[in-house]
């Protein structure tokens, strides 16, 4: 059985050979403009760099076939794919929970219990990174303070957070966080 | 648009419906720390298996056929729930919020959040899950870090240099 390299498969193989374009021009971009503080926007754009580097090259390479829909699917899919895969190994890195566990104790280790939650984020405590993901849902307009009370901003954030109860229930996943 | 793409569409489709049924089949008698990414990873990959060897028994749909559309369509749907499974079951914010609703006129002071949601379980059951997947290791109360976690804090820490992010978490 011989393979041909055109139509899907070249895609596919296109995407997978130009991914490391969305990791470098997001490195760049994070690193030219540090001041604007915008890394998922950075990250939004450094992919949409890949998509379009794949579009027209493969758009160059692979023109002969004439399976134009198919091409398109699997070609569009891998580089989703790939811009979702590394969008979590950024997101991991940039405000992984678990992981900033992991280099706290690496650094300044062996911690107990109790020192994992002091020492958290190089000695700020967990209770600043609580702070910070509330301020991250109260940028977004989820929720607000109203003098010492933190309450539901929006019906928008209402309907969120009863989603993620009823996920949770659906899938016997406990109370999450 | 020829058949091939709407084949591909089909078969990720009665795929996704497989796999999500599956899931949820077994989600309701697996002990919570049995429920992990890899296992739905497993389900994910049998489900398709079962439909493409299924469609081609049954419909004559040969793999080579739609593979490279049908392929990369249904990893991306399957990134896609995985992203909203882990978000949805890890996510602090999204815990906080479901907090807010099921509380009284819907608010609650730092105070109350602490007493519902206490940092030691934030913690805790990360630890657990760390040393269940032995990146970490107890020793005498304390935690340390494995070979393995010790390699990916070091990469980590090198991402973070690359981006130039100077405090993560």
């Amino acid at each position: 059985m011989t393979i041909e390299l055109q139509g899907p498969l070249l895609s596919v193989l296109l995407a997978t050979l130009l991914v490391p374009l969305a990791p470098l021009a997001h490195i760049f971009l994070m690193r030219r403009f540090k001041h604007k503080q915008d890394p998922f926007g950075f990250l939004i754009f450094g992919c949409l760099i890949y998509a379009l580097t794949w579009l027209g090259v493969d758009l160059f390479l692979n023109s002969s076939s004439p399976d134009l829909g198919s091409k398109i699917v699997a070609g569009l899919s891998t580089v989703a794919f790939f811009g979702l895969g590394y969008a979590e190994v950024f997101s991991m890195v940039c405000r992984g929970f678990s992981l900033r566990i992991l280099i706290d104790i690496f650094l300044n280790g062996p911690f107990s219990m109790d020192m994992v939650v002091s020492n958290y984020g190089e000695g700020r405590g967990v209770d600043w990174m609580l702070k910070k993901r509330i301020s991250g849902i109260e940028s977004m307009g989820l929720v607000k303070w109203k003098n010492t009370h933190l309450t539901i901003a929006s019906n928008r954030a209402l309907l969120f957070g009863k989603l993620g109860i009823w996920f949770k229930r659906v899938l016997k996943l406990g109370l999450g966080g | 648009m020829e058949n091939t793409v709407f084949d591909a569409i089909a078969i990720c489709i009665a795929s996704e419906v497989l796999f999500l049924s599956a899931h949820f089949i077994l989600w309701q008698w697996l002990t919570p720390e049995k429920k992990g990414v890899f296992i739905i990873l497993g389900i994910a990959m049998v489900s398709y298996g079962l439909i493409v060897v299924g469609s081609f028994i049954f419909l004559d749909l040969t793999p080579q056929v739609h593979l490279w559309t049908s392929g990369p369509l249904y990893m991306l749907l399957l990134m896609g729930y995985l992203h909203l499974y882990v978000g949805i079951e890890r996510s602090v914010s999204l815990r906080v919020l479901g907090e807010l609703v099921l509380a009284e006129e819907n608010q609650l002071t730092q105070e109350d959040l602490r007493q519902i949601y206490p940092y030691e379980y934030m913690i805790r059951h990360r630890i657990e899950l760390m040393v269940e997947t032995n990146w970490l290791i107890e020793k005498d109360g304390k935690y340390i870090c494995t070979n393995k976690g010790e390699n990916l804090s070091r990469m980590a820490i090198f991402l973070k240099k690359c981006y130039g992010i100077e405090l993560t978490g």
